[in-house]
C-alpha cells in the first residue's frame, strides 16, 4: 500500500503552536480549513494524535476532541487497527462552501488592500523577469502557461495557478519577492483561483483570453513595461472576480 | 602593490571548487547505488542520512543542502521522493533538517521535479550539471547553486544526487580571489547569468545579453569584441574580463 503519511513542507504553518483559548475549536478550524482549501490532499493520513499535540502545543485529549469534531464535520475518517489512523476526506464541492464562508468575513477594503499588495509583487516580478529571464526560463514559463490541468483534477487549477506565479517570481531572480509570493498565495490563493474559475464560466468573454501566455510573451521579448502592465491587469481581473464572489458569499450569509 | 592574480587563477579557483563538490557527489552516489541494488528498494533503504548530516555540519564546507532525488517509480513505496537535508543557521546556531517536500502529485503544494533543470539536465545528458544561480523555492528558499549528477543503479538512471551552495557564500569567497585582479571581472553561467561580479556594472543575477556563448564553448575565446572568456574546467561557467 502506498504510504499516505503527510509531508508538511510549505504548509508547516498549518501545524504551528496555538494560543491558549478555545484550543480544540482552533485545532478543528485550522485543520478543517486546510482540508477544505485542499492544502491537505484527499486520502492523506494525518500525523498521530500525540504528534499533532506536540506540534500544536496542546494536550492529546484536546486533539482528540478536535478530531471528533472534524469527524462530525465529515472532513476526516478514522480507521482502527494496523495501518489505521485519521485520513483526510475532501469535501465534495472542492471546498467552495468553506471558501465562501471565509470570504464573507473579509471586508471589501481589506480585499482591495490585498489586491494592491499582490499587484505590486506580481507586477514587479514580471518586470524584473522580463529583464532577467534566460531562454530556459522562458521555455519553462511557456510550458506552464500552456499546460491545462485535467478537468477531473480538483486540486489541479490551484496547483497550476500557484506554480505559474511562483515560477514568474523565481524568474525575477529575487528570493525575497518569491517568498512574498508564497505568503500571499497561502493567504489568498485558494479564493483567487476559485473566483477565477467561476468568473471564467460566467462572463469569460470580457476577460483576457490567455493572461499567463500574454505575460510570458512580454517576458520573452524582454519588455519590462508591458510585462508589468499585463501582470497587474491579470491581478486586477482576479480581484474583480473575487469581488463578485464576495457579493455571492455575503448574500448567502444573509439568507 | 602589484597583483599577480589572472583570469586563469579565478577560473582555476571556480573549477577546483566544483571538482571538490563533484567528488562528494561521487561518494554519495556510490553509497546509494549500493543500498539500492536489491529488489524493489524502499525509502528505508536510502541509507545516506549520516553522510548528508556530516556534509552539512562540516563548517569548512559551504553546503546548504544535500541528498538524492529519486526517479519516479524507483522506490516501491513512493512514486516521487526527495531524500534531502538542509541546514539553516540562525543567530550562530545550526539546524539540520530533513526536507519535507510535498510528494503527493494531487496536493496543491506538489511540484513535479522531473521538469526542473537540476533533474532534467543530468537525466537528458547523463552528465553533471550546475543549476543556477536561481531562487530555489522548493528547498533552501534562497538564491542558490545546485550541483547534480545522475544516480546510476546497475547502470540505470535512478534519479540524481546533489548539493546546494548558497550564492551568498560562493560570492563572498570568490570576490576575495577576484579582487586580486586589477580590473573587474564577471563569472557567468552557461546562459550568461552573472554568478559573481567584481565589475560594478554587473551584479549577481543579471543576465548579460548577446554573449557568443556557443563560440566560447567551441573554444573561440576571442569571439567577443568586449569580453575575453576563460572557461572553468568541468563547469559550465566562464570568467569574463574586459578586452
Amino acid at each position: 500500500m502506498a504510504d499516505r503519511s503527510l509531508p508538511l513542507g510549505p504548509y508547516a504553518a498549518v501545524f504551528a503552536p496555538l494560543p491558549v483559548e478555545g484550543r480544540a475549536e482552533t485545532v478543528r478550524r485550522r485543520l478543517g480549513e486546510a482540508i477544505t482549501l485542499g492544502l491537505l490532499p484527499d486520502g492523506s493520513m494525518l500525523p498521530p494524535e500525540s504528534d499533532l499535540a506536540d506540534r500544536f502545543g496542546v494536550a492529546t485529549v484536546t486533539v482528540r476532541e478536535a478530531l471528533g469534531a472534524l469527524r462530525d464535520d465529515d472532513l476526516i475518517v478514522t480507521r482502527r487497527g494496523r495501518g489505521g489512523g485519521s485520513f483526510v476526506k475532501a469535501p465534495r464541492d472542492g471546498g467552495r462552501a468553506a471558501l465562501l464562508s471565509r470570504l464573507s468575513r473579509v471586508g471589501l477594503g481589506e480585499l482591495r488592500d490585498l489586491a494592491d499588495h499582490y499587484c505590486a509583487i506580481s507586477g514587479h516580478c514580471a518586470a524584473l523577469a522580463a529583464g532577467r529571464a534566460d531562454p530556459d526560463d522562458v521555455a519553462r514559463l511557456r510550458r506552464l502557461a500552456t499546460a491545462r490541468p485535467a478537468p477531473d483534477d480538483a486540486s489541479g487549477i490551484p496547483r497550476h495557478e500557484g506554480t505559474f506565479h511562483l515560477e514568474l517570481a523565481a524568474t525575477a531572480q529575487s528570493a525575497r519577492l518569491t517568498r512574498e509570493e508564497m505568503v500571499l498565495q497561502r493567504e489568498i490563493g485558494p479564493v483567487l483561483w476559485l473566483a477565477d474559475a467561476e468568473a471564467g464560466e460566467g462572463w469569460g468573454a470580457l476577460r483576457q483570453a490567455d493572461p499567463h501566455g500574454s505575460i510570458v510573451e512580454a517576458v520573452a521579448l524582454g519588455e519590462p513595461v508591458t510585462a508589468r502592465a499585463r501582470a497587474e491587469d491579470h491581478v486586477r481581473e482576479l480581484f474583480d472576480a473575487v469581488k463578485s464572489l464576495h457579493r455571492v458569499a455575503r448574500s448567502r450569509r444573509r439568507r | 602593490m602589484t597583483t599577480t592574480t589572472t583570469a586563469t587563477d579565478v577560473a582555476g579557483w571556480v573549477a577546483n571548487f566544483g571538482a571538490r563538490l563533484f567528488d562528494q557527489l561521487d561518494e554519495l552516489g556510490a553509497c546509494l547505488a549500493e543500498s539500492l541494488s536489491g529488489e524493489a528498494p524502499r525509502r528505508s533503504d536510502l541509507d545516506i542520512e549520516e553522510r548528508c548530516r556530516a556534509l552539512l555540519a562540516d563548517p569548512t564546507t559551504p553546503i546548504a543542502g544535500a541528498g538524492a532525488v529519486m526517479a519516479p517509480g524507483v522506490l516501491a513505496d513512493a512514486a516521487y521522493w526527495l531524500e534531502w537535508w538542509t541546514v539553516e543557521s540562525r543567530g550562530g546556531s545550526v539546524t539540520i533538517a530533513k526536507l519535507a517536500a510535498e510528494t503527493d502529485p494531487r496536493a496543491v503544494g506538489f511540484r513535479d521535479y522531473t521538469e526542473l533543470p537540476w533533474y532534467t539536465k543530468p537525466f537528458e545528458t547523463g552528465g553533471r550539471h550546475v543549476t543556477g544561480p536561481y531562487v530555489d523555492y522548493l528547498c533552501t528558499d534562497q538564491y542558490t547553486l545546485t550541483f547534480t549528477q545522475p544516480l546510476l543503479v546497475g547502470g540505470t538512471f535512478a534519479g540524481v544526487v546533489g548539493l546546494d551552495v548558497l550564492v551568498a557564500w560562493f560570492e563572498e569567497h570568490l570576490l576575495d580571489v577576484m579582487e586580486g585582479l586589477e580590473r573587474g571581472c564577471v563569472l557567468v553561467n552557461a546562459a550568461g547569468r552573472v554568478v559573481t561580479s567584481s565589475d560594478p556594472a554587473w551584479v549577481t543575477g543579471d543576465l548579460v545579453r548577446d554573449l557568443p556563448l556557443e563560440a566560447w564553448r567551441a573554444g573561440a575565446d576571442d569571439a567577443s569584441p568586449h569580453w575575453r572568456a576563460t572557461p572553468c574546467d568541468g563547469l559550465p561557467f566562464f570568467v569574463l574580463t574586459p578586452r
